[in-house]
């Protein structure tokens, strides 16, 4: 019984370990990066330094993202509810995402089923899910492509869809990403690299009761998300 | 005119005060809360900016300080920070008490708009 006890101590003295590594690796890191793109806000404008700051941007919005996945994770946040339009999101995402785009030679469109009910939902998981995937999808576009994201009222709930005309998702497995992702630089199957975008947007959407999954419209690849019109959210 | 910048990295520090300076006020550095109440003695500012990430002690105890000196009680303060805060804090009570002019969260926010913003209080 002791030995029991000592272990889950043990436990969960790593774990808060753990946690914290991840918030001061994160608050360390946000630190140079925002030092690189404040030297480039303040030099001659070019090709180059607008590349600079929306690289330095796109990894200061995963960086955010992540440690946001990691408090609700942990229990340090509240997460109040309220009446949100997924569509006024979206926009609001899309104006601080399409520079990042057009660099990427992506261009964006976006569809909002008019007269769409609101989802009760917290406005912050709900921007950074759609941020983190919105970063995610871009990452995987070829040049030149063109994006497109669908918002529609489905018998279901709300039903988000982004897709692109340049991406291959044919050897993408989500199935990781929708139980646990272990220790990997390659965590998931078909995705170079860490994918933290992909992995942080599929948490977050699954906080908000919705299942990331992949998608054709077309032909053309892409994931799709339904939101359930809820009152209470499906924690963690 | 004087602004104090309250910024423990150098370079922030250095590119905020070259904007500033163009725009004909008089500016200050201070990297930690002492260097920055040593500065206050000296003359009072007209505006503060401030990292929340400071050495020795935090910026929320610097400013709560500050604000029980008569001559800086409502000295604009304006922070500049790599903290992000959320609403509940923005809109909290004890953070209504210490009377910030502005806060801009340094991922989202250039380093013009800052002083955009601190120059026309100033100038006004």
């Amino acid at each position: 019984m002791q030995s029991q006890h000592s272990s889950i101590i043990e436990r969960t003295g790593h774990l808060n370990e753990h946690l914290d590594i991840v918030f001061m690796m994160g608050e360390e890191l946000k630190k140079p990066l925002t030092v690189i793109k404040a030297l480039a806000e303040s030099g001659q404008e070019s090709q180059q330094s607008r590349m600079i700051i929306l690289e330095s941007k796109r990894a200061l919005r995963s960086i955010d993202n992540i440690i946001f996945y990691k408090r609700i994770d942990a229990d340090q946040m509240s997460l109040p509810l309220s009446p949100i339009h997924i569509g006024s999101t979206l926009t609001q995402v899309a104006r601080d995402l399409q520079p990042l785009g057009y660099e990427y030679g992506c261009e964006t469109e976006v569809f909002i089923q008019s007269g769409i009910t609101t989802v009760s939902a917290h406005s912050q998981v709900l921007r950074s899910s759609i941020e983190s995937l919105w970063q995610s999808v871009i990452a995987m576009t070829k040049k030149p492509s063109a994006m497109t994201w669908y918002v529609n009222r489905t018998k279901a709930g709300i039903k988000i869809t982004i897709i692109n005309n340049s991406i291959d998702l044919s050897k993408v497995g989500l199935r990781k990403t929708n139980n646990a992702v272990g220790l990997s630089s390659q965590p998931l199957k078909g995705v170079a690299g860490p994918a933290t975008d992909l992995v942080v947007a599929t948490k977050l959407l699954a906080i908000l009761g919705g299942k990331l999954r992949k998608t054709k419209i077309r032909g053309i690849e892409g994931f799709t998300v339904t939101l359930p019109i809820s009152e209470q959210l499906a924690l963690v | 005119m004087t602004i104090i910048i309250l910024e423990p990295d150098r370079i922030i520090a250095r590119l905020l005060k070259q904007k500033i300076v163009d725009k004909n006020v008089v500016c200050n550095i201070a990297s930690t809360p002492d260097e920055a109440m040593l500065l206050i003695d000296k003359q009072i500012p007209d505006a503060i900016i401030t990292e929340l990430s400071l050495s020795n002690h935090s910026a929320l105890e610097f400013l709560y300080e500050m604000r029980t000196y008569v001559d800086v009680q409502y000295t604009p303060v304006y922070i500049y920070s790599s903290v992000l805060l959320d609403s509940s804090v923005l809109e909290s009570s004890d953070w209504g008490l210490l009377k910030i002019a502005e806060y801009f969260y340094k991922p989202h926010t250039d380093i013009d708009t800052v002083v955009e913003c601190v120059a026309s209080l100033v100038e006004a």
